[in-house]
């Protein structure tokens, strides 16, 4: 019997058992009449099935995706076929899109606090009301103490052309990205070094590969994780160093470093290649300067010292050090992705592109590489063929802030002289707030960031919302940080909503669409480029948002690259036909970078006069940060792969798969507090505490413990997530590294049994 | 890895259910048994035996059924059962075996039932339509022995049916294991078949409670025991340890071995010599450790594939 | 000639992401709390510093003497054309009995449709229209493979010929159709 003669008998059954009224249900409750999904039934009817092309938004990395719509539902999501960097792969947080879409938990109507902070009280508003109430907050703050009183912060993303654009023309001078507790540190160096932070790594071509902390299998990209993985099949070596065994360590050779020495390790493996010769003299004479202050900087980082301080043996700081060097130039010592470790992170950072210089693995295949967007190849005559740039949408200028950031971002002679403007630190914005050092923030909007669980010292963050006139905060969930909220804008999710092309360029251009796969599920959320020129036009700011809609404002975007709107709608990504990956150095090894490094000099500094200028440390030095006493163990934090950051912990399906975290503990730790796996456990940071299980491992440092980050949630409207598991960061005191970075591996924290 | 996501969650598939179900089967063939045996065999008269034996034959066998069925993912679809069948599986024909044991159980103790009413008739009253009833009764009673002797195979067959249902799962250690290592000659059978006697000797000794001399049951029941005994210990003595271990120790040694077998033996050899009357402990507890015997069986089997 | 297909789980690639977990869940409408696959760590081996630790998928090994289709009163359990071990949701009744006969745990009653239910190949709703099984495409650390051992070019067949693959609890006599490559882990 076929699928189709089967559907039919079967609703024919399903007919006549309707036809007698109430038993179907409980009939039906047992499954057994009215069961019509079988596969092959729907087998049969999958050829409904349509597929709309876009991008995911599970993380910020917006991986293009296949979307999967049935019945006018999204059932499921695959990655996009067409991309073969992702070759169809989405990981398992994409994968969970649909549960986030129609999950109830989401909230569905702008809301307006009415009970106490804190209290949960909100009243379910109009739009208009709630942008009303917003524009008369935030010009009663801009008018009692300007429009710099007003701070605005987001994970940084297509959403801040938008989001920013309210601060901004209201003269805030005070916008930030979530960046500062993220790569930021990483991004001080590479601008230091190159002047330039789009660089990447060409993992996939690699032949040596040494990870400080970088967790590619379970703080997934996954262009970057497929490209360690092909790496790792065609045999590449690779080294992890990282106080606990990650899942990344577990595909390589584990160096559990004490926390915090990283740089001894990088200094030492320049002391080893300068004293052996093993560094590339050529290019580092011809692209580079300042190495002489380096070498003296270096010239007494041996590996014996090195030992002492990494806990890591000098023969394998000098081993690793030699295959590092002989792997020269397809080898990579990765800069690392979430960097804020210590306080002085972006030295760490700048060793690591100092070391990797002195092999010269710059533009070449297997080393690391600039990002090649349409107006970088437009300098090679033999890629300007390629070079299809975007447009964007014109904007008027914004007023000139009347006061200087709250974060000393640009202040020459000072740390702030390196810190992106683009980023800021952003926990500068509770300390303002509490301390109104410099002056005081006294309204905060925050778009999709959670700084109660994302930043560290969350009690202090509590405080700041409690201080604030205004806390407004657009999310797709009641976040902790939108339950102290006094409005509460709902978002659509990334599956509902159009936005911005993406320029995703790596080794070619590429352009990413996202467009909406469904019509809204909760009728009254809107996306974000709507509320944001919405709420511009309630406030007189219109002229800041002139674009009739998304399609309108994408059209705009593409009319330089030849692209219709219909053509990147139906291809969803785009990259030039026929372009193959492009490295200026691949086959000259002496070509010019003057388009890479687009400092002043047109030199990889070395030695930064910025740096020089701004820390009085032009080269990187060596800062030994405390080591724990017996007794107290470092508390270090990671990624895992089935959720993301402080996002997911209340998606359905990744709630299902892993609802809480435990604490990771040495064996022997264990043993020596009598401690069993399993144990639940108070975990104390001196002033604050947090309750969680104990997990019992030997796969970590005696002297340390680490967590997953993104739990212990305090707002009870995540119902799945709510008083599950450890919140580091309330462990984490608030301290703010030398360039504005979160610092993160430098708390120490005792343990005792609940 | 913290998590959660991995461990496979120990599900037991049939859990209490099931077990009873096992054990009401058993004890519905045993009482089968007991009452048919009686009335083939026995010189001596035993009607309450032999209604209590057929009476609880019925009850039991249609509640687990009952079990059987409620503890189906889809309970409303069980006579697909009977639709679809495949020789090849053991509870395929079981259903049938099973079906088969309850109708002749139900049409023997309806002739029981019948007879029993009959003989109260005539001692009692001889009003026009009772006795029309009952003659109609006393036709059909001619029918009683085939039933009961046709009945006899089918409830061997119920018996040793529940334990061929979990020995024929090759791939589970403990269901699987052979008698005295001998592959193809399956443990759980024969020691489902000598339990389900015993249970339903014991039970249907328990429904005829005072109807005078039953040693010869008791004699049956203790040669059942001490047979079970045996059986017991080659299953220990095969088996790896690890069957006998944690919670289930607990039910096997206490519930099987002391109360199930121990016990009712000591106290029957005690009863016999000193001519007192146990039945309903000895029985109980004969009972009970029947119930437990499946229940171990039943989880033991899955907790340590 | 009828196919024989197989997956090929390389565990040296694994990194345990589970985005085959949640592909499947939604594929094949698997309830909350349900899995037809899911790939768990298999402990973590050796004590500080030296230590190792691999992921192993799980899900119905597709037994070419399937216990599970054997002791299945109705037939409902059954081997296709191909070979695959599947499931006729219109005949089952829910009696588990292929659950306790499955070694591999690979069986559930599924809570919505009270039919037993396990990984299928994706049989109907891919394999059969030429695409791969929904964990395969998305296997993040790309340790699945799919293919036909019947056909001796198949990626499948020619990746075998290489490497060695083995079954699980192959005492048992199953003969699974799943080949779990151990090359590059320890044990
Ligand atoms: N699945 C998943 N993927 C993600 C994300 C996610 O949340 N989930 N988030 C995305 C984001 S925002 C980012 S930034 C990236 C992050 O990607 P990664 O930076 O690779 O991820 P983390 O897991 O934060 O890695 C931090 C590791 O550093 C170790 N560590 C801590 N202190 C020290 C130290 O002092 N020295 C050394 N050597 N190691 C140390 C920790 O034990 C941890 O294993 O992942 C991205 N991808
Ligand atoms: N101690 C410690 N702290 C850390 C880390 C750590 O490892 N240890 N990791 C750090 C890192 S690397 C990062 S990047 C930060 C990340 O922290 P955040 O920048 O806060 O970012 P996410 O947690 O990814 O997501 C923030 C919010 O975005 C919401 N969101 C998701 N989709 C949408 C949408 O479509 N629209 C809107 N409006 N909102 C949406 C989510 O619900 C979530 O509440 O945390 C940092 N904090
Ligand atoms: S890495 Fe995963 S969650 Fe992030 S965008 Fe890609 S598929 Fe989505
Ligand atoms: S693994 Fe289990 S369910 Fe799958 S075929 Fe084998 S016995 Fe059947
Ligand atoms: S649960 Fe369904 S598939 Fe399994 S044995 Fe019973 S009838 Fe067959
Ligand atoms: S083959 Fe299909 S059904 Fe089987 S585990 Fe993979 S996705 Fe699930
Ligand atoms: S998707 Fe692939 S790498 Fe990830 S857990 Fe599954 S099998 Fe392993
Ligand atoms: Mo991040």
């Amino acid at each position: 019997m076929n699928g189709g003669e089967k559907m039919k008998r079967r609703n024919f059954l399903k007919g006549i058992l309707y036809g007698t009224g109430g038993t179907v249900a409980l009939v039906g409750g047992f499954g057994t009449f009215n069961y019509l999904g079988s596969e092959k039934a729907e087998a049969a009817s999958q050829d409904l099935e349509t597929t709309v092309f876009s991008s995911c938004e599970m993380c910020r990395n917006q991986c293009p995706i296949a979307v999967k719509v049935k019945d006018g539902k999204v059932c499921k999501i695959e990655g996009h076929p067409n991309d073969a960097a992702f070759g169809g792969v989405i990981c398992a947080r994409g994968n969970a899109g649909p549960s986030l879409l129609y999950d109830p938990q989401r909230i569905k109507k702008p809301m307006i606090r009415i009970g106490e902070r804190g209290e949960g009280k909100f009243k379910e508003v109009s739009w208009d009301e709630a942008y009303t109430y917003i524009a008369d907050k935030l010009y009663n703050v801009k008018d009692q103490y300007g429009g710099e009183a007003i701070a605005l912060a987001s994970r940084k993303g297509p959403h801040d052309w938008f989001f920013r654009s309210i601060g901004k023309a209201l003269g805030s001078p005070n916008v930030f990205s979530h960046e500062a507790t993220c790569p930021m540190t990483r991004s001080v160096a590479l601008e230091t070094t190159f002047g330039n932070e789009a660089i990447a790594a060409d993992y996939a071509n690699t032949k040596y590969l040494i990870s400080i902390g970088r967790n590619w299998f379970e703080g997934i990209h996954v262009a970057q994780t497929r490209a360690v993985s092909k790496a790792l099949s065609n045999g590449a070596k690779l080294v992890v160093l990282d106080p606990r065994f990650s899942v990344t360590a577990s595909k390589g050779e584990w160096l559990p470093i004490k926390g915090t020495t990283d740089l001894a390790f990088v200094m030492a493996m320049a002391n080893i290649m300068i004293r052996e010769n093993l560094y590339d003299q050529a290019f580092i004479s011809q692209y580079a300067e300042g190495f002489d202050k380096w070498a003296e900087e270096v010239k007494d980082k041996t590996p014996e010292w090195a030992e002492q301080e990494t806990g890591i043996s000098k023969e394998k700081i000098i081993r690793i050090t030699r295959e590092f060097a002989a792997a020269k130039p397809k080898a990579i010592l990765d800069f690392g992705w979430r960097t804020a470790y210590t306080p002085n992170d972006y030295q760490l950072r700048r060793a690591i592109l100092i070391v990797n210089m002195m092999i010269g693995n710059l533009e070449v295949p297997g080393g690391y590489y600039t990002t090649k967007p349409a107006n970088f190849l437009k300098s090679y005559p033999d890629q300007a063929a390629y070079a299809k740039g975007l447009g964007s949408v014109a904007q008027p200028s914004f007023p000139k802030a009347s006061k200087g950031r709250i974060d000393g971002t640009g202040v020459k002679g000072t740390p702030g002289q390196i810190i992106p403007t683009y980023d800021g630190a952003v926990g500068k914005i509770a300390e303002s707030i509490l301390t109104e050092e410099p002056y005081a923030i006294r309204a905060w909007l925050v778009h999709r960031f959670n700084p109660y669980i994302s930043l560290t010292g969350s009690t202090k963050m509590i405080e700041a919302f409690k201080k604030l006139d205004l806390l407004v905060t657009c999310d797709v969930y009641m976040t902790d940080t939108a339950y102290f909220s006094d409005v509460v804008l709902p978002e659509c999710t990334y599956l509902e909503r159009y936005e911005p092309i993406f320029d995703m360029s790596g080794l070619t251009p590429k352009y990413v669409i996202r467009q909406p796969a469904v019509p809204l599920v909760y009728p009254d959320t809107k996306p974000y480029w709507q509320i944001y020129k919405e709420l511009g036009e309630k406030m007189g700011l219109g002229d800041y948002f002139k674009f009739k809609d998304m399609e309108d404002y994408i059209t705009q975007q593409i009319a330089p690259t030849g692209l219709t709107l219909a053509q990147i709608k139906e291809l969803g990504v785009w990259t030039p036909p026929g372009m193959n990956a492009f490295y200026v150095r691949a086959n000259d090894s002496k070509a010019s970078l003057d388009n890479v490094l687009s400092n002043q000099r047109k030199k990889i500094e070395i030695f930064s006069e910025e740096v020089e200028e701004a820390t009085k440390q032009g080269v990187p030095k060596y800062i030994s940060h405390p080591q724990p006493e017996a007794g107290k163990f470092r508390f270090v934090q990671g990624k895992v792969a089935v959720h993301t950051n402080a996002g997911t912990a209340n998606v359905p399906i990744l709630n299902e798969l892993m609802p809480t975290n435990t604490l990771w503990m040495n064996t022997v730790s264990c043993k020596q507090l009598g401690l069993n796996d399993g144990d639940e456990v108070v975990i104390s940071s001196g002033t604050y505490e947090q309750k969680g299980k104990l997990k019992m491992t030997e796969g970590i440092r005696p002297d340390s413990v680490f967590c997953y980050h993104g739990f212990g949630r305090i707002s009870p409207e995540l119902k799945r997530a709510f008083g599950k598991g450890i919140h580091d960061n309330y462990l984490i005191p608030h301290e703010i590294g030398e360039v504005g970075n979160a610092v993160t591996s430098t708390t120490f924290v005792t343990v005792r049994k609940a | 890895m913290d998590v959660i996501w991995g461990v496979s969650v120990d599900e037991v598939a049939w859990g209490g259910a099931i077990a009873f179900y096992l054990f009401l089967a058993g004890i519905a063939g045993g009482a089968f048994l007991t009452a048919s045996m009686t009335d083939l065999f026995s010189k001596k008269q035993y009607p309450k035996v032999i209604q209590s034996g057929a009476y609880i034959a019925i009850v039991s066998i249609i509640v687990g059924l009952g079990l059987l069925v409620v503890d189906l993912g889809r309970p409303f679809s069980f006579w697909k059962l009977l639709l679809h069948v495949n020789m090849g599986s053991v509870m395929s024909i079981g259903v049938f075996i099973v079906s088969g044991f309850t109708g002749l159980s139900v049409v023997y103790g309806v002739l029981v039932w019948l007879n029993a009413a009959a003989q109260k008739q005539i001692r009692i009253t001889s009003a026009n339509t009772e006795v029309a009833a009952t003659s109609v009764g006393q036709g059909l009673q001619a029918f009683r022995k085939p039933v009961a002797g046709l009945g006899i195979l089918f409830s061997i067959g119920t018996a040793t049916y529940t334990g061929f249902l979990l020995s024929a799962v090759t791939t589970n250690n403990f269901w699987h294991t052979p008698f005295m290592g001998i592959e193809g000659i399956p443990f759980l059978p024969i020691l489902f078949l000598v339990s389900a006697i015993s249970t339903g000797l014991a039970a249907t000794l328990i429904g005829a409670l005072n109807c005078g001399d039953l040693t010869t049951y008791k004699k049956i029941d203790m040669v059942l025991i001490i047979l079970e005994i045996v059986l017991i210990f080659i299953l220990y003595l095969s088996v790896k340890p690890v069957f006998f271990s944690g919670s289930m120790a607990v039910l096997f040694w206490l519930g099987v071995v002391i109360l199930g077998l121990m016990s009712p033996l000591l106290l029957s050899i005690y009863s016999l010599a000193k001519h007192k009357n146990v039945i309903l402990p000895v029985c109980g507890m004969v009972v009970i450790g029947g119930f437990c015997l499946r229940y171990f069986v039943v989880y033991t089997g899955q907790l340590f594939k | 000639m009828a196919k024989k297909y197989s997956m090929i789980i390389n565990l040296a690639k694994c990194i345990g992401c589970q985005a085959c977990t949640v592909a499947c869940k939604f594929q094949n409408k698997v309830p909350e709390g349900q899995f037809r696959t899911k790939t768990p760590a298999n402990g973590l081996k050796g004590t500080y510093p030296n230590v190792s630790q691999y992921f192993i998928k799980e899900a119905c090994q597709m037994c070419q003497k399937a216990p599970c289709v054997s002791v299945c009163p109705t037939k409902a359990s059954y081997y296709n054309e191909d070979g695959v071990v599947l499931i006729d949701v219109d005949k089952c009744v829910g009696c588990k009995y292929c659950m306790t006969a499955c070694p591999y745990d690979a069986r559930f009653l599924n809570k919505e449709t009270g039919a037993a239910d396990k990984c299928t190949f994706c049989y109907e709703l891919k394999v059969s229209k030429g695409e791969k099984p929904a964990c395969v495409s998305t296997c993040v650390g790309g340790a699945l493979m799919f293919g036909d051992l019947n056909d001796p070019l198949s990626e499948a067949s020619q990746f075998l010929a290489k490497h060695k693959g083995e079954v699980r609890k192959p005492e048992l006599g199953t003969h699974p159709n799943v080949n779990y490559i151990y090359e590059g882990v320890v044990k």
